[in-house]
C-alpha cells in the first residue's frame, strides 16, 4: 500500500502513527504550532501593553512635550503676572481668549497623542495578525491536502 | 472495487493467473484530486472564494481577491463598460511595518486608514477562514484536518 493511497490518507490524523503521511502531518503540526505560538506571543504583548502603567509607555516625544509644557506654563505665568502689572490690557485678555490655557491644551494634546498611540498599537497588532494568517495560508499551500474539489 | 476490476481484467485477458498482476492496476487517487495542483493553481482556487466575500459580483463583472504572498493581497475587477469596451482595475495591498499600502494604477498609492483599514483586515480574516475550511479542509484555528 502506497503511503499516498486512500487508506494512508484516512489515517492521516492518528497521533503517533509513523507512516509517511503522519510524519508529514507531524511536520505540519509543528510548523502550525510555531505560527500559533507566534500568535500567542502577540496576544501576550498585547496584554502587556494594555496592562502597562501609562507612565511606562510615554515615549521620548511625549517627554519632550512634557518639558515644553512646563516651559510654557512658566511663560504663561509670567504673562499673567505682566497682565496684572499693566492693569489687564484688553489685548492681552483677547490673546488669552484665543489661546486656551496651556495646561488645558496640553491635556487635550496629550489625550490625542495617547489615542493615536493606541490606534497605532492596534494597527500593528492587526498587521501582525494578517501576517500570521498569510503564514498559515502559505503552510496550507505547501502541505495542501484537499479532499474535495471546489 | 478490486474484485470488480479483477473480473474485468479476467474478461479482457482470460483467466491466466501468471499474467494477472494486480499491482499494475493502480487505482486513481480520487480522495486527493487536487494534490497535484501547483501553488499558482491553488491561489486561483482561493481567488474564487475570495471573490465571493464582498457580496454578489455585478453582472458582467469578473472579480478576484487573493493573497499572492506573505505581504501582498490583490484585488482585480474586470467589466464591460457602456461602450462595450473591456475595462479592468488592479489594486495591490502591501503589508508594511508602517501600515497597509494601497497601490493602484497610475502610480497612485497611499496607506489606508480608518474604516478602510478595518475593512481590509476583516476581509483578509474572512478569506483565511473560508479558504482554510472550504479549500484546504483545515480548521482555521488549529490547522487540524477537517476530514
Amino acid at each position: 500500500m502506497s503511503p499516498n493511497s486512500s487508506t494512508a490518507q484516512s489515517t492521516f490524523n492518528i497521533p503517533g502513527l509513523q507512516t509517511g503521511s503522519s510524519i508529514e502531518q507531524n511536520d505540519f503540526d509543528a510548523k502550525f504550532r510555531q505560527i500559533i505560538q507566534d500568535d500567542e506571543q502577540l496576544q501576550t504583548l498585547r496584554q502587556g501593553y494594555n496592562e502597562a502603567p501609562s507612565a511606562a509607555i510615554i515615549s521620548d516625544d511625549q517627554k519632550q512635550q512634557d518639558l515644553e509644557h512646563l516651559t510654557n506654563m512658566a511663560a504663561q505665568s509670567a504673562d499673567q503676572s505682566f497682565a496684572s502689572i499693566v492693569g489687564g490690557d484688553p489685548l492681552l485678555r483677547q490673546l488669552d481668549n484665543e489661546n486656551p490655557p496651556v495646561a488645558g491644551s496640553f491635556t487635550a494634546q496629550s489625550e490625542n497623542n495617547l489615542t493615536s498611540k493606541e490606534v497605532r498599537a492596534q494597527q500593528i497588532e492587526m498587521l501582525n495578525a494578517v501576517l500570521n494568517m498569510t503564514d498559515r495560508l502559505s503552510l496550507f499551500r505547501t502541505e495542501h491536502d484537499v479532499v474535495n474539489p471546489v | 472495487m478490486a474484485d470488480l476490476l479483477k473480473k474485468a481484467f479476467e474478461l479482457l485477458v482470460g483467466d491466466d493467473n501468471t499474467s494477472l498482476t494486480m499491482p499494475a492496476l493502480k487505482l486513481p487517487k480520487k480522495t486527493r484530486p487536487l494534490r497535484k495542483l501547483s501553488q499558482r493553481e491553488l491561489i486561483q482556487l482561493e481567488s474564487e472564494i475570495g471573490a465571493t466575500l464582498f457580496g454578489p459580483v455585478p453582472k458582467g463583472h469578473h472579480r478576484q481577491f487573493f493573497n499572492l504572498d506573505r505581504t501582498t493581497w490583490i484585488w482585480y475587477e474586470e467589466w464591460i463598460d457602456h461602450l462595450g469596451k473591456k475595462k479592468s482595475t488592479t489594486t495591490r495591498y502591501e503589508i508594511h511595518d508602517q501600515g497597509i499600502l494601497k497601490v493602484q494604477e497610475g502610480a497612485r498609492y497611499n496607506f489606508i486608514e480608518g474604516q478602510e483599514f478595518d475593512n481590509f483586515v476583516m476581509s483578509t480574516r474572512m478569506y483565511y477562514e473560508k479558504v482554510a475550511r472550504e479549500l484546504y479542509k483545515r480548521d482555521p484555528q488549529t490547522g487540524q484536518s477537517l476530514v
